[in-house]
């Protein structure tokens, strides 16, 4: 199963990276994009609450599943609501799913507004679906002890994938499916437009992700990370903080996958497998740095560059190594791995305390501070 | 004869005991799941192709010297056995040396993290890092073994003067032609599966509870402090313990292409399964490991088998099967089969 992984994914980067250094510096920024809001979900939830969320995966098979599954049918319907005369009709969508979006896309170049009510929808789908399954997923093991939680997480990753490999209607099974491209009135420049479109999305999940981690929940997040007792203690429900996080995080990386799907513009189930999007964020966030979501961006940034750009260069390699460069990859992720756990445990970027939001706050509590002592 | 059915349960129940029982053992010492436990089994895998792949050629090598011909080594490669010494010996031989991979895995990786105060996460994701460098490893090799048997076979058809009907692959293999004990018509490894993971069980029930280290290794699991005051060098009794449970998984992966389609990924898809069986059964317990993967090994095959011919559901949602016990056990019995007191159960059941 793992050599027809490889192979679709190198038949994908091979698509991929096979354009200039312009569409390369392009495909780097996307890839960026992407991996930076999957590991920003997941820097809030295993850097600050303490989740080891070993299925990172799901969210993302999940959003990338939404858009195969519902994308390409609601623009159908959309289209045969706004031109009941002419519809477009289908009987196997699965099937017929390459013309259909080929027919979808050129009535979206057409109504941009339409395809930009598509691409939110879906979004915001696909974030509501990882919510949903995240918490599901979560459920049986959230109270335990993190590793049953890592394991649990792991392997109900590992059951969206079997879902999604061995239920045609979701993505195609084997072959896959085509994705409608919202993108389709830019027309020549869509890899520019996506890009530019990603960019913004890690720039929005940023900006929520660091308001919401300033804010008192970031505090009690951290606080049952360092000590789940003596939040008890302080009346914080673990318990339930520790769903929100799977819930938000899940939703976020969905979201990622989602963008994911759009930006290829196909969705097949073997390219959503635990090394690419469980391991590889894990990576990144451990060279950026657990608990500092600049050091999360700085992280993907690293990895991604590196990978792809040893993936582009991979000719020269092969003259060097004595070996095919695919396994260069998995061992490079575990050396990676290991170096920084063994030399650099807290990353590039270390955690750092938070800074506080208003000083006058601060001056009252010092102030009280020093008199009841 | 038994039903082919029967004979996949368990192979699969006792492929599961055996590494379920490592994995629990190694997490009752360190404390941290080993994601990289299943990849063990397929060096043990690797091991057994490499051993009878060049057993195999190099009787063709003595049959070409002796001057055999096309006809003669064709049948020389069709029937083509295994010996009870071959067992043994791959038996062994991966026991040893896989057994020394995860002894380096516990003092190179494992023991020098959590000496530097790695957390439980850091821990958990050192033995991903450790699971991936296996994997590409195994991988290298599988390319390299590849090309050097072809290679080999290559010769020896000119050498011959004829092509050698054989070619030598290590991805998707299986050796279940070669595995046929002669006058009991039954596969070697339908044999040696359940007599191993029996005579483990009476093995470990000896070693445990009457020597000297095995009482060692309970006391440690128990109470490592305690143990160190009364004289137990903890740190061998935990090195030993990870020497055991990879060699445990080396066993179980020798025997492993002698009834599936083996390639280097399927150690990804079998942890899971392995997971399940260790909580199923509860990973606090040693003994847990029998039932779990017991429980995990039927229920996987026969559920799956039921629902494949009455509701005609396709073959690959099997992974699911031991995905929705694990879950439910979480759920009703997060401690394990063999972790819960039963004792406590019985009160409440007469009580009410």
């Amino acid at each position: 199963m793992e050599q027809v992984q490889e192979k679709g994914e190198s038949v994908m980067i091979g698509e991929l990276f096979g354009g200039g250094v312009s569409q390369f510096v392009l495909d780097i920024i996307a890839l960026f994009s992407i991996y930076s809001i999957v590991v920003l979900s997941l820097n809030l939830e295993a850097g600050y609450t303490g989740i080891p969320n070993f299925g990172k995966l799901l969210g993302v098979a999940v959003g990338a599943f939404t858009v195969s599954a519902l994308s390409g049918r609601l623009a159908i319907l959309f289209h045969n609501l706004e031109n009941p005369s002419s519809p477009i009709t289908y009987k196997d969508y699965v099937q017929e799913s390459a013309k259909l979006v080929f027919e979808v896309n050129k009535w979206l170049a057409e109504n941009p507004l339409m395809a930009i009510l598509l691409l939110f929808l879906t979004l915001a789908i696909a974030a509501l679906a990882g919510g949903a399954i995240g918490y599901l997923a979560s459920y049986p093991a959230i109270r335990l002890r993190g590793d049953y939680l890592a394991i649990t997480l792991l392997a109900m990753a590992e059951a969206v994938r079997v879902i999604g490999y061995n239920y045609p209607p979701i993505a195609g099974g084997t072959l896959g499916m085509q994705v409608p491209n919202p993108f389709a009135a830019v027309g020549e420049n869509r890899y520019a437009a996506v890009t530019a479109f990603l960019a913004l999305m890690v720039l929005v999940t940023y900006v929520l992700y660091s308001k919401m981690l300033c804010s008192p929940l970031g505090r009690v997040l951290r606080a049952t990370r360092d000590n789940e007792l003596s939040a008890e203690s302080l009346g914080k429900d673990v318990v339930s903080y520790r769903k929100k996080v799977i819930v938000i995080g899940t939703a976020t990386a969905a979201v990622a996958g989602a963008l994911y799907a759009y930006y290829t513009g196909g969705v097949i189930a073997t390219a959503y497998h635990r090394v690419a999007w469980t391991f590889w964020p894990w990576v990144m966030l451990m060279l950026g740095g657990m608990a500092n979501n600049l050091g999360a961006l700085v992280g993907t940034f690293i990895f991604v560059v590196m990978r792809y750009s040893i993936i582009r260069y991979k000719t020269v390699f092969e003259g060097i190594l004595p070996f095919n460069v695919v396994w260069l990859d998995y061992m490079l992720l575990g050396i990676a791995l290991l170096v920084v756990l063994m030399l650099r445990p807290q990353g590039v970027l270390p955690e750092k305390p938070v800074r506080t939001v208003k000083k006058t706050f601060y001056d009252a509590d010092r102030r009280y501070k020093i008199e009841t002592s | 004869m038994v039903a082919p059915i029967l004979i996949d349960a368990i192979t699969y129940s006792c492929l599961y005991i055996l590494l379920s029982l490592g994995l629990t053992l190694t997490y009752m010492t360190t404390r941290v799941p080993n994601f990289a436990h299943a990849s063990f089994a397929i060096i043990g895998s690797y091991i057994t192709w490499t051993w009878v792949t060049s057993r195999i050629v190099s009787s063709i090598e003595n049959a070409i010297e002796q001057g055999l011909d096309p006809r003669e080594i064709n049948v020389l490669i069709r029937e083509f056995t295994l010996q009870p010494a071959d067992y043994i010996a791959v038996l062994v031989l991966s026991f040893v040396v896989v057994g020394l991979v995860g002894l380096a895995q516990y003092l190179l990786v494992l023991k020098p993290l959590s000496n530097r105060g790695s957390t439980l996460i850091g821990l958990m994701i050192a033995t991903i890092a450790v699971d991936m460098l296996i994997f590409s490893f195994i991988n290298i090799y599988a390319d390299y073994a590849q090309a050097y048997y072809n290679g080999v076979l290559k010769e020896l058809s000119e050498k011959a003067g004829y092509k050698i009907p054989l070619l030598v692959k290590t991805r998707d293999f299986t050796l279940y032609a070669y595995d046929r004990l002669k006058g009991l018509n039954v596969q070697g490894s339908l044999v040696l599966l359940p007599s191993l993971v029996l005579g483990l069980l009476a093995v470990l029930q000896v070693l445990l509870t009457k020597t000297k280290i095995g009482i060692a290794l309970r006391a440690s699991v128990e109470n490592p402090m305690l143990a160190e005051v009364a004289g137990v060098n903890v740190n061998r009794v935990y090195a030993l313990a990870w020497f055991v449970s990879a060699g445990l998984a080396g066993c179980a992966g020798a025997l492993v292409p002698l009834r599936l389609f083996t390639n280097p990924a399927l150690g990804h898809t079998l942890i899971v399964s392995i997971f399940a069986a260790s909580i199923v059964g509860g990973l606090n317990v040693i003994y847990g490991a029998f039932l779990g993967g017991l429980l995990v090994g039927m229920s996987e095959t026969l559920i799956m088998n039921f629902l494949t011919l009455h509701l005609g559901l396709n073959a690959g949602y099997r992974p699911m099967i031991p995905l929705l016990i694990m879950a439910v056990m979480l759920l009703l019995l997060p401690e394990g089969i063999g972790g819960y007191e039963w004792s406590k159960f019985k009160k409440r059941v007469k009580a009410s």
